[in-house]
This record gives structure tokens, C-alpha cells and sequence, in this order.
């Protein structure tokens, strides 16, 4: 309330300090202006939906018209322990990680320690990267249906004792997915795993090339973790699919079959809103995944945050 | 001699690999000029013509797949020019004006990067039908605009912190306004984030199916991905070879703007990654 | 607009009035199959349903817009995604009975459109009526699109012959009938293709109608009076797991269309099939096609018992704007000359399901597919009358089945617990 007429008095710091204040609150009101489009949109078409989401996973809800079931929809889905269940897909996705985490980085590691046309090689294992998860996804069913390449390949080199029906038993169907995951993932974790040992110094690449079990104990003791943000950077991409997009793949592989042991929590979402037409379960079971990956990528945050520099 | 064993070893291996990872996409590619009961007959030989463009030729009658590419590219370029319009002026606020409530907005944005689809598919969808959008490619680039919206913006704004404030500063004292700054200064200096967050972007969309199959029921308004799933998937019950050879197209686009632009996708994508 | 209609015309005469303008343009969400694996270079211009929909447009202004809809269960998802936003087609075939009545809530009644004349020229509106009671108008929430036959085994004459085998005497019962299929593996050739859903809804249903006596024991099992666990389902449930070695590898996740072409491809010996893929049959077989009923699985079940009817419908949705011209089309699609027309033009999808449809094919094989379904032997399909959950279970647990992860006895425990989970 002082403020202006000690302005008025025209003291010099004051007057600076005033204008500062001037400045920064047109700076405010400039960050405002430019920041509120995209609050707009993130408000209306994210932050929005998650309340309603969440509001509606209370009641039995058709689309139209929704009524207050409390607690039923969450009860449901925590009923008999099947809450495991109903995730079992991701869980097996995400213990299938590590095995992809070691495929690429070992791939990677001697790629660049012992072939001099590693290019041509980082080139190839991207390419079925590019490729969308439908198309990956199809090409699997059509590969391992019953009369297709893959039974008739173990056919003709004499192992048809494997040849199997293989959307036809839940671990198999899993096996195919999971391969299919794999196929994808390998040209992404070589690249980025390549680009991670460039910016290693040489020396340290190269001090030791040794063979056998010094050769292993070098990868987890001098590379791995030199390769610190760039393994997190992968490990926490592939969680988060695993836990949010595995949609496409199934839906056109397996379906979620057979007997939809092989489906993930977010087809089940879209199979309880969509083909049973139950909004209200949808919405809770979409809420449970929402929790879960807000843990996870709370944890990506902290990662990234690190490589952001902040 | 034991050093070479074992690099003829390591190339052995690694190129079973490479042979693994192209593969399918040779099968596709032989599978798809095969007839339906020569597919049946033995799925590995090779064509008995391999100029028997029949598959395509019951393709391009059946699915128009140009339509299809073309709806994706719509869809995906408005998208990107949308997120991109709407993510940079907010990151540059959030990066170098000081407002109040800066802390707040800023772990809104982040937090809104864990958000799944799914959690927010039923509500968007009926929005864009409330408001007169159902079936239209308006609510995919709307659901794809305000998807990509946070990482775009975490990205970006990632990036605006280190640019130092000297250059900014400098600008300013020309007399520049900001308009003038953003596009003289932060624009140019922003690029690489920009390319950064263009791929992740455009490879999430490209991918995506459940949003064009949730929100576009018709096939006139399909994106490619969309029309693999839906009508790949009915024929994929039908017809192997039919199939093969709608997969292939679908697949053409990608795998040839990977070949062309590898440099730059392979620069985008690692800058996520390593630093 | 549907009541400036009624005033000069009534409801009933929607499509025939020569004054009455019809809207448009409408949708169409229809499965008409239209590829044809013997012939690429067919465009589905070449197909009937889509001449039949230009000859409606030409008759009446109105456009059709044609989309395909899934050929299995997903048809019904898409359908109720649409609807739920408010759209979705205006009209589309889809399967009856219990499937259709599932989105019945989306559903607009069809007794008003139709009086009793247009009723008796078709067959098959029980599969249509809520409560399968055709005679309670205004239970009606679809039209039946012909009739799929009766769901039989079909086979190439000249392969059996080479087996040894004479199919102008037929066993009739699963004894014979597997010492038949014996006989056909011994000579080399794999005898039966069998699909994802023939498995359950043919192979299993058929041998399930006859031990339960038909409709009236279906209709027990699916409200729960009856259950599964039952010693003689049991052994119906055995006798199809105990078929597993005469199949080719795989039928749980064979698509039935793909299960087809395997016999079409000489992969197998037998298939299980009805009206859908007669016409290919004959004409991948030049004639030598044929057809046999399964056997009898017990002696006290039905004779000669076979499954199948009026498998498809005809909706219109609530939402559509254009009503009149639905179900104008739907009349269209259905009446004497167009179904001619479809008869003629030996197109796969249902037989002809007109009460007139004496002298509508030439081919013997047809004419005794439509002479088996009018039998009363013959029961409405099963999976169109259980519950949709009930069904969906019921696919799902007989991939399990047959693939031998559950039991015969633990399969049907598993169904009578979904089917006890279910509101009543």
C-alpha cells in the first residue's frame, strides 16, 4: 500500500524494483497467455477424462445413464485373489523383459567390440522396429497358425514332435507374443545401446578385450554400468508398454485367446466397455491401471529427469 | 587362432539373428505373390510365379488403401503440427518465465505422461461424440494431440532449460518481441528437440490401434494401422496369401521411409536415451 | 419423418408405397463374404450383395453405403462401440438369436414394419424374438436372413471312394461312424478339417441337441434348470475330445473358413459345414461334392439330430435417421426377385429362407440341405439360443478341451458355473 507513493517519491531503487515487479508480473501474464492453449487441451481431453474415469468406476454406467454402486466394481475385481489374474498377461510381459534386456545388450556389446560392419547389422535388427505392432502381430498369427511356416519348417527338418498348436495352449500362444515383443524390441535396444557405448571413452571399451568369464564380468562390472541412464531409459520404455499397449499385439495375434488367458489388462477394458457394454467395471479396472503406471513412470520421471538435466 | 574361432563364431550368430529379424518380412514379401491353395500346399517353397500379382490386384478392388495412407498422413501431420504449436510456447514459459503456479503446472504435465489410453478412452470418446465428432478423424487427432501433449512438452521443456539465457537475453535487447524471439531464437535452437519429439509422436500414432478402432467405425475414414487390425485381421481368416500382401503395403511406407531418413530417426531417437 | 410417412402410408407399406419418399443415403454393416479364393480378379462389385443394394438405389434414389463387419463375435462389438456413441449403421446382418438379442437395447422393434402377409412369406422369426415366441409382435428386434441349412459333414466323393468308402450308406452311429473314419486315415488322407467354431457350435451342439432332446432341453441348459454336468453330455463331451486324432492338428485355433479351404486344398477328407460353403464345394469338386448327417451319439438321443436354421438377421438401429429406408431395404433384399437373384448367383452366405423357396436351386445338394433343416430332427442352433456369455464361455473352454488342458468333466463344470454366475 506504501508502494506508490514511494514510487511517486521517484527513489531510484524503488523505481527499479517496481518495475522488476511491473516486468515479471507481464512476464507472468505473458507465461499465461502462451502456457493456456495446451492447458486447455490437456485439461479437456486428459486431466477431465481421468476424474470422470475414476468418478464412474463408483457406478454401473452404460454410456448414458450412470448409478452410484459404491464400492461393487472395485470389489469385483479384487474378488477371490483374481486380481493377479486379471494382470497375468502384463506380469508375464514384464518378466520377460530381462531377457530381452540381455539378447540386446550383449548383442550390442560385441557388435561394437568385434565386427567392423556393425552399421549394416544395427540397420537389420531395426528394421521389423518400423514395422506397426498390427502388422507384427498378424504376420505372428499367420507364421504359427496351425498349417503355417513354423510347424511346417519343424516338419521338414525333422522335429515335428514340436510342431504344436500354438494359439491353441496359453503358454504357447504367450511364447508366440512374447516373441513377437522381442522381434520388435531388438533393433530398438541395439541402437540405442550402440549410441550408449559410443559416448563410453574407448579406452575403457578397449582396455580389456578379454574372452570367456573375464569377458562377462567386464559387461556387468565396467560397461553396464557405465551405461547407467541408457539401460534405465530402456528398462522403464519396455515396462511401460508392456503395462499399457500391449492392445494391438494382442488384438490381432491371439485375440486374447485361447479361452482369454492371454489377455491384457487394457483389451480387458476395451472387452468389458465395448463387448459386454459394463462402462462401470471398465472404468475401475482402468483406474487400477492407471495407478500402477503412475507408480512406474513416476519412477521413469526420476530417470529422465536426470538425462532432462533438471 | 582362437581370437578368429571366436569372431567367426560371433558373426555366425549375429547374422542368424539378422536373418531371424528379416526373415518374416521375406516371407511376407514371397508370400504374398502365392495363390491361396499354393500357400496350402507348402507354406515355405518358394512362388511357382513370382509375378502372380493376383493378391494385389484383389486388393486394390476390395480396400482403398491409398485412402488409408492418406487418412494416417491427414490425420498424423494436423496432429503433429497441433501438439507441436501447442507444446512449445507453454515449455518455453515453463523453461525460462517465471510465473506463479510454475511448479504446480509442470508436475501436472508430468504426471499426465503416466496416463494411459485406456484411462481416459470412454470419456474422450463420448466428448468428441457429445460434440458432434463421433467417426471423424477430428476426435484420433484430438485423442493424438492431447496424448502426446505432456511428453512433448517435458521434452521440450528438458531441452529450453539448457539453452543458455544469454542468447534469449540478446534478442530481447535487439528489440525483439516475443514472437520475434520464439522464431529467430528458440525455434531454431529447439529443432533438435523437436525432431526428438516429431518421432516419438509419429511412431506412437502409427502404432496405434485402439483409438482408431474405438473411435473410427467406418472404413472410408480408417487409419492404415486401424485398417490392418480391422479388415487384415477378417481376412487373415479368409485368405493367407491376401493377407501377406496387404501387410506388405501397410508395411511398404515405413520400412522406405526408414531406409530413407535412418540418419536422422536414428539421431532423434537416441537423443531420448543417452545423455 | 417416419411419422409424415405413416400418415400417407403406414408403416407397413414403407418401400412399396410408390409415394412415399425414403431418406438417405444409409448405411450397411453387412458379412456377406466377398472374396472368392478359387477366383482373385471377382471385385465385390461382382457380387450380389452389391448389385442387389445399386438395384435398390436405382429403384428408390436412397444410396448404401457398404461396410464389412467382422465374420465372428467381434461383429458385435463394433456394433455396440458405435451405437454407444450415438452411431453406428442403420442396418447390417448379423448373427440371431441370443447374439443379436445382446445389443437388443440399440435395437429398433421390426413388428410394426411387417404385418402378418410379409411374415408368412418368410421363415425363421423365432430366431429373431426375444423369448423365441414370433407370435408376440412386438418382441421382434430383427428380420431372418434366410436360413444356414442344416449343419452337416461335406466331403469330396472321389477321395472317399479311394478310402474305400461309400457315402451312399452312411453310419448312423459314432461306432461306425469312427470305424469309417479309421478307414479313411488308413488309406493315407486325414479325415476330418475342423474349425474354431464347428468345434463348439456344430460338432459338440449337434450331439448336445440330440441328447437333450432338442430345443426344449437347449432352452433348460441355457436358463439353468438343466445342467451340464450330466452323465450323457459327459459323453458327448468325450466322444468329441476322442475325435481329436482324426483331425488335422490345430482346429482350436483354425478359423472355420480356413478349416474349409483345407478340405477345398485335399488336405483333409471331411469338413463340417452348411449352407456357407456348399456352392464352393461343388464347384472346387465339379460336382462330386456330398453331404452326410453326423451320427447318432446314443441311442435314446434324436435320430438323424442335426443343428442349424435361421443363423442370420437383419437389424435396424435405434439411432438410425433413416429407418423406413432400412427396413425398405431389408424388404428389398428379401423379396422373391432379388433372392432369385442371390439363388442364382450361387454367392456364399444363408439359402434362401422364402416360404416360396421350393424351386429356387437346381443343385441337388442344396435342396436336400434345406429338406434336412425344415426336418424336425433339426435343432435351432444352440449358440444362438444360450446366453451370449454362456456361448462366449463355451468356445473359450472347448479350445481348452480339445487341446487337453481340462477335462471333459472339468470343461462342463465350467459351464455350468458360468452359467450359474449369470443374472437372471
Amino acid at each position: 500500500m506504501t508502494t506508490p507513493l514511494l514510487s511517486r517519491s521517484g527513489a531510484p531503487a524503488v523505481k527499479s524494483g517496481s518495475r522488476r515487479r511491473r516486468l515479471s508480473r507481464r512476464e507472468a501474464v505473458l507465461a499465461y497467455a502462451t502456457a493456456v492453449p495446451a492447458v486447455v487441451v490437456m485439461a479437456v481431453l486428459l486431466w477431465v477424462p481421468v476424474v470422470s474415469t475414476v468418478a464412474h468406476s463408483f457406478t454401473k454406467w452404460d454410456g448414458i445413464t450412470s448409478t452410484w454402486t459404491g464400492l461393487g466394481n472395485y470389489a469385483s475385481a479384487f474378488a477371490g485373489g483374481q486380481l493377479l489374474q486379471l494382470f497375468q498377461t502384463n506380469l508375464v510381459f514384464l518378466a520377460s523383459i530381462p531377457g530381452i534386456f540381455l539378447i540386446c545388450i550383449i548383442t550390442s556389446v560385441v557388435l561394437w567390440e568385434r565386427v567392423p560392419g556393425w552399421r549394416f547389422f544395427r540397420s537389420v535388427y531395426y528394421l521389423p522396429t518400423v514395422l506397426s505392432s498390427a502388422v507384427v502381430g498378424i504376420l505372428a498369427k499367420v507364421l504359427f497358425s496351425p498349417q503355417g511356416a513354423v510347424n511346417a519348417l519343424l516338419g521338414q527338418v525333422g522335429l515335428s514332435g514340436l510342431e504344436t498348436d500354438w494359439f491353441g495352449h496359453t503358454g504357447t500362444a504367450w511364447a508366440v507374443l512374447v516373441g513377437a515383443f522381442y522381434w520388435q524390441t531388438l533393433g530398438q535396444g541395439v541402437l540405442i545401446f550402440l549410441a550408449g557405448l559410443s559416448a563410453i571413452p574407448s579406452e575403457v571399451v578397449e582396455a580389456s578385450q578379454i574372452d570367456g568369464a573375464g569377458w562377462w564380468r567386464r559387461l556387468f562390472q565396467v560397461i553396464l554400468p557405465l551405461l547407467t541412464p541408457t539401460v534405465g531409459y530402456f528398462l522403464l520404455t519396455n515396462v511401460i508398454f508392456v503395462l499399457v499397449d500391449l492392445f494391438a499385439l494382442v488384438y490381432v495375434t491371439t485375440g486374447g485367446g485361447p479361452g482369454g488367458s492371454t489377455t491384457p489388462i487394457d483389451f480387458l477394458v476395451y472387452q468389458k466397455a465395448f463387448q459386454d457394454g459394463d462402462l462401470g467395471s471398465a472404468s475401475a479396472l482402468a483406474v487400477l491401471l492407471l495407478v500402477i503406471t503412475l507408480v512406474f513412470s513416476s519412477l521413469q520421471i526420476l530417470i529422465l529427469r536426470r538425462v532432462g538435466g533438471d | 587362432m582362437g581370437q578368429r574361432l571366436v569372431r567367426v563364431v560371433v558373426v555366425g550368430l549375429l547374422s542368424l539373428l539378422a536373418l531371424l529379424a528379416v526373415y518374416p518380412i521375406l516371407f511376407m514379401a514371397i508370400g504374398s505373390v502365392k495363390g491361396t491353395f499354393e500357400f496350402f500346399d507348402s507354406p515355405l517353397a518358394l512362388p511357382r510365379n513370382w509375378f502372380n500379382f493376383e493378391n494385389y490386384r484383389a486388393l486394390a478392388s476390395r480396400f482403398d488403401l491409398i485412402r488409408l495412407l492418406g487418412n494416417t498422413g491427414v490425420y498424423a501431420g494436423v496432429a503433429l503440427a497441433l501438439s507441436l504449436l501447442l507444446a512449445l510456447p507453454i515449455s518455453y514459459a515453463l523453461a525460462k518465465l517465471s510465473f506463479p503456479g510454475r511448479r504446480i503446472l509442470f508436475g501436472l504435465v508430468v504426471g499426465s505422461m503416466g496416463i494411459p489410453t485406456i484411462a481416459i478412452l470412454i470419456p474422450d470418446y463420448l466428448f468428441f461424440v457429445g460434440a458432434g465428432f463421433g467417426g471423424t478423424g477430428v476426435s484420433v487427432i484430438g485423442v493424438w494431440t492431447a496424448r502426446s501433449l505432456p511428453g512433448t512438452i517435458f521434452l521440450l521443456t528438458a531441452l529450453l532449460r539448457a539453452l543458455p539465457s544469454e542468447l534469449i537475453e540478446a534478442a530481447k535487447l535487439d528489440g525483439a518481441g516475443y514472437l520475434k524471439t520464439m522464431t529467430s531464437v528458440v525455434v531454431p535452437l529447439s529443432v533438435p528437440g523437436l525432431v526428438t519429439a516429431s518421432i516419438f509422436s509419429l511412431t506412437a500414432w502409427w502404432n496405434d490401434v485402439l483409438i482408431p478402432v474405438v473411435f473410427l467405425q467406418e472404413g472410408s475414414a480408417q487409419t492404415i494401422t486401424g485398417g490392418v487390425a480391422t479388415l487384415g485381421q477378417r481376412l487373415a481368416t479368409q485368405d493367407f496369401p491376401l493377407t501377406m500382401a496387404g501387410l506388405l503395403v501397410a508395411a511398404a511406407a515405413p520400412i522406405l521411409l526408414y531406409l530413407l531418413l535412418q540418419g536422422y530417426i536414428r539421431r532423434g531417437l537416441v537423443m531420448g536415451a543417452v545423455k | 419423418m417416419g411419422i409424415a410417412l405413416s400418415a400417407c402410408s403406414g408403416p407397413q407399406g414403407a418401400g412399396s408405397a410408390g409415394g412415399g419418399k425414403l431418406t438417405g443415403p444409409i448405411t450397411f454393416w453387412t458379412g456377406y463374404p466377398t472374396t472368392d479364393s478359387n477366383d482373385k480378379s471377382k471385385t465385390p462389385q461382382q457380387f450380389w450383395i452389391y448389385q442387389a443394394a445399386q438395384r435398390f438405389t436405382k429403384k428408390t434414389g436412397v444410396q448404401v453405403k457398404i461396410e464389412q463387419l467382422p465374420g465372428d463375435a467381434t461383429m458385435f462389438t463394433k456394433i455396440r462401440t458405435a451405437a454407444i456413441g450415438g452411431g453406428g449403421p442403420d442396418v447390417a446382418n448379423v448373427w440371431s438369436g441370443s447374439y443379436a438379442l445382446g445389443i437388443k437395447s440399440f435395437l429398433e422393434p421390426m413388428g410394426q414394419y411387417f404385418n402378418s402377409n410379409d411374415m408368412s412369406q418368410l421363415s425363421g422369426w423365432a430366431a429373431v424374438s426375444d423369448g423365441f415366441d414370433p407370435r408376440k409382435k412386438d418382441t421382434l428386434f430383427g428380420v431372418p436372413d434366410g436360413t444356414d441349412g442344416a449343419q452337416v459333414l461335406m466331403f469330396d466323393k472321389r477321395v472317399l471312394a479311394k478310402a474305400g468308402v461309400d457315402p451312399s450308406t452312411w453310419p448312423t452311429t459314432y461306432d461306425a461312424w469312427v470305424a469309417q473314419l479309421d478307414k479313411i486315415k488308413a488309406s493315407g488322407i486325414t479325415p476330418l478339417s475342423l474349425g474354431q467354431n464347428a468345434l463348439p457350435f456344430i460338432l459338440f451342439d449337434t450331439w448336445l441337441a440330440q441328447v437333450v432332446g432338442g430345443s426344449a432341453g437347449i432352452f433348460a441348459l441355457s436358463t439353468g434348470k438343466r445342467k451340464f454336468s450330466d452323465p450323457a453330455i459327459l459323453d458327448v463331451a468325450k466322444k468329441v475330445v476322442a475325435l481329436r486324432p482324426y483331425a488335422l492338428p490345430g482346429a482350436a485355433s483354425t478359423t472355420d473358413d480356413q478349416a474349409f479351404q483345407q478340405l477345398l486344398a485335399g488336405k483333409a477328407a471331411m469338413a463340417l459345414g452348411g449352407a456357407g460353403g456348399t456352392f464352393e464345394l461343388q464347384q472346387r469338386f465339379k460336382g462330386n461334392g456330398g453331404l452326410a448327417k453326423l451320427p447318432n451319439v446314443a441311442a435314446n438321443g434324436i435320430q438323424g439330430g442335426t443343428v442349424g436354421g435361421a443363423g442370420v438377421a437383419f437389424i435396424v438401429l435405434k439411432n438410425s435417421k433413416h429407418k423406413e429406408s432400412a427396413v425398405a431395404f431389408i424388404k428389398h433384399l428379401l423379396s422373391a426377385s432379388e433372392q432369385r437373384r442371390f439363388a442364382a448367383s450361387k454367392d456364399p452366405g444363408p439359402l434362401v429362407g422364402r416360404t416360396d423357396a421350393k424351386d429356387y436351386y437346381t443343385d441337388p445338394l442344396i435342396n436336400q440341405l434345406q429338406q434336412w433343416s425344415t426336418d424336425a430332427a433339426n435343432t435351432f442352433w444352440p449358440d444362438n439360443t444360450f446366453p451370449a456369455d454362456l456361448v462366449n464361455e463355451l468356445g473359450a473352454q472347448m479350445q481348452l478341451l480339445w487341446n487337453g488342458s481340462i477335462s471333459p468333466s472339468q470343461f462342463l463344470a465350467r459351464l455350468d458355473a458360468k452359467r450359474d454366475s449369470l443374472k437372471p
